[in-house]
């Protein structure tokens, strides 16, 4: 019997973060065997990423940036919060030495998961706005790559279509989004300039949208509101819906690949029946918004 | 390739592929850079210099209006993949194998090509696409193999997986020992970068014909010539490989000697995609003339080597 084929992976994902993580690429060089001692490699194989010249993996000094460049562009009203918050190119760079980039770079994952729970990571949970902007396109770059995603359901389960996904917000937040969403698609100059203002060294005022004002834009005291994000078009393109609390709650609790029991004991808890919760399930199903396996 | 004939060892299936000449590259955009050769006006004025195009290719973004005349002209094609990583299994998954299959049938090229080393990390994302050298190994090799056979397998066409570029070089076999490895085990042709082979024997100290003894040179189906600019970092000399127009000594001196050691060459791509036409003159008819002596290509270039 043949021997199945090594698996590269792990060793494209050295190469890779080494490639963008200065500090790490020291730790290879200091003690590859420590430092890459959660990667599966074998001594001998761990110590083939310090034979080349150390320099040689940092002769392009715009990898990082061009990466940056793409991920805010997806991010770009949570980089205009972000800039407001003050912060600056450098401190977007940061990612690149976070345990999030690595455990994506590691587990082949799209950067564009990783850099918002980085984010996410490094804001304070009372930036009402911020995390609001942040989660909000998180949901929306998901959806975009609904395509990535590949669910292995087992008979009897049930989970949310990769296409949708539901997140519940501060009220205000949506109607927040839009506004700076289509200000800056608006922008004679084009998004990425204008972002690249925003959190330059010296923000160019002139060419930032007026005065944002996340800081104060959302209030704890306001009721919350809840929104499905979904594939629409051959294309994908996500759309936004208002959605009730309570479905939100049945739709993220069926992220993952649950059985359908499970799906049927969160509806009872947001006040469905049984019979209501085995109907508002053959709905999801129908309009495929719940996946079934088997 | 017949069905035929795709099923028969790699000495009787290079038999049967075309004789291709010199060609030129292009990949999405490239010729709508001001001042970038047009390949259909390269055909036209030069038609030996322009005998095929190598359509670089990414699945996602298709084929731009260059290729497509190219195309709708019926002028013979290669296609280079730009988006597949060989060693892993998992990415070719169906959407992709979809989508190839339609710009195959659309370019109908003679055979696909492409650089095999890692195309992208993570899945085929917005900044995920990068180049980096395979991992010098034998089980990469053996993965490497594998994935050509599978491609060859689902395309029908011959898959000549190419020597990638790069400044770090991971494993502990020679790049030349490596792709040796590799096409023996898929039984496979290659596509050998000669400006890609310059870097590297730079990279790693070695002379510029390092390795070559124990290559099988019969592979070698088709080869690239371009240019590349020197340039340091921090005190370390390293070879943009950024297809102008100076080509490395290092990179001649591989084209002459390959090129008496090679006797299945069936194409030459002069990489010279961003450039006026006039100025990539001088370098085809540097090629030509080093071909003119070839068993195979010498039929196609003729004299078009001109005086040197």
């Amino acid at each position: 019997m043949s021997q199945p084929l090594r698996d590269l992976r792990p060793f494209h994902a050295v190469a890779v973060r080494m490639l963008s993580d200065a500090r790490f690429r020291a730790a290879v060089y200091r003690d590859s065997v420590a430092a890459l001692a959660d990667t599966g490699l074998s001594a001998e194989e761990r110590a083939w990423f310090v034979k080349p010249d150390p320099r040689a993996f940092a002769i392009d000094p715009l990898r990082n940036a061009r990466l940056l460049t793409a991920l805010l562009d997806e991010y770009p009203v949570s980089a205009l919060a972000l800039a407001e918050a003050g912060w600056r190119v450098p401190r977007f760079h940061d990612f690149f030495e976070s345990r999030s980039f690595h455990r994506a770079v590691d587990s082949w994952e799209s950067l564009f998961f990783a850099f918002p729970e980085w984010l996410l990571s490094r804001v304070p949970p009372d930036a009402l706005a911020l995390r609001a902007m942040i989660t909000l396109e998180a949901a929306l770059a998901r959806v975009r790559r609904a395509r990535f995603a590949t669910p292995q359901l087992n008979v009897g389960e049930v989970m949310l279509a990769p296409s949708v996904v539901a997140v519940v917000l501060p009220g205000g937040a949506v109607a927040l989004w839009e506004r700076h969403h289509q200000a800056l698609r608006a922008s004679p100059a084009g998004v990425v300039v204008v972002i690249a203002a925003a959190i330059g060294e010296s923000p160019d005022t002139a060419k930032s949208p007026a005065a944002p004002e996340f800081a104060s834009a959302l209030d704890t005291a306001a009721e919350r509101e809840a929104v499905s994000v979904t594939a629409t078009g051959v294309n994908g393109e996500p759309q936004l819906a208002f959605i009730g609390e309570g479905l939100a709650a049945v739709l993220a609790g069926c992220r993952a690949a649950v059985p359908v029991e499970a799906f049927i004991d969160v509806a009872v808890s947001e006040g469905l029946d049984i019979t209501e919760s085995r109907e508002l399930l053959e709905e999801l199903v129908a309009d495929g918004t719940v996946l079934t396996g088997g | 390739m017949e069905n035929q004939v795709i099923s028969q060892p790699f000495s009787t299936r290079v038999a049967h592929l075309p004789t291709l000449g010199l060609g030129v590259s292009t990949e999405f955009g490239a010729a709508s850079v001001t001042g970038a050769i047009d390949p259909l006006q390269l055909a036209e004025e030069f038609p030996i210099f322009g005998a095929f195009l190598e359509v670089g290719v990414e699945v996602a973004r298709g084929l731009d209006g260059a290729a497509m005349a190219w195309v709708d002209s019926k002028r013979p094609t290669t296609y280079h993949f730009l988006d597949i990583n060989l060693d892993d299994p998992a990415d070719f998954d169906p959407p992709w194998l979809v989508g190839m299959r339609r710009l195959v049938d659309q370019i109908e090229p003679a055979w696909i090509c492409g650089d095999a080393g890692l195309w992208h990390f993570g899945p085929r994302d917005r900044g995920h696409m990068l180049l980096l050298p395979p991992i010098l190994s034998r089980q990469s090799a053996e993965a490497m193999a594998e994935g050509i056979r599978r491609l060859r397998g689902v395309m029908g066409l011959e898959v000549l997986p190419e020597n990638p570029p790069g400044q770090v070089f991971i494993g502990p076999m020679h790049i030349l020992e490596f792709f040796a490895e590799t096409c023996e085990r898929a039984d496979s042709g290659m596509l050998l970068d000669l400006a890609h082979l310059a870097i590297y024997q730079r990279a790693m100290g070695y002379d510029a014909l390092t390795g070559f003894d124990s290559f099988p040179w019969e592979r070698v189906v088709e080869l690239h010539v371009a240019g590349g600019r020197l340039k340091d970092h921090k005190g370390l000399a390293w070879v943009d490989d950024d297809h102008g127009l100076e080509v490395l000594a290092d990179t001649w001196r591989l084209l002459d000697e390959v090129l008496t050691r090679a006797p299945n060459v069936r194409a030459i791509v002069f990489e010279c995609e961003r450039n006026p036409l006039k100025a990539t003159i001088s370098g085809y008819q540097r090629i030509a003339a080093a071909a003119s002596q070839h068993p195979i290509l010498g039929r196609r270039v003729g004299g078009a080597g001109g005086s040197l």
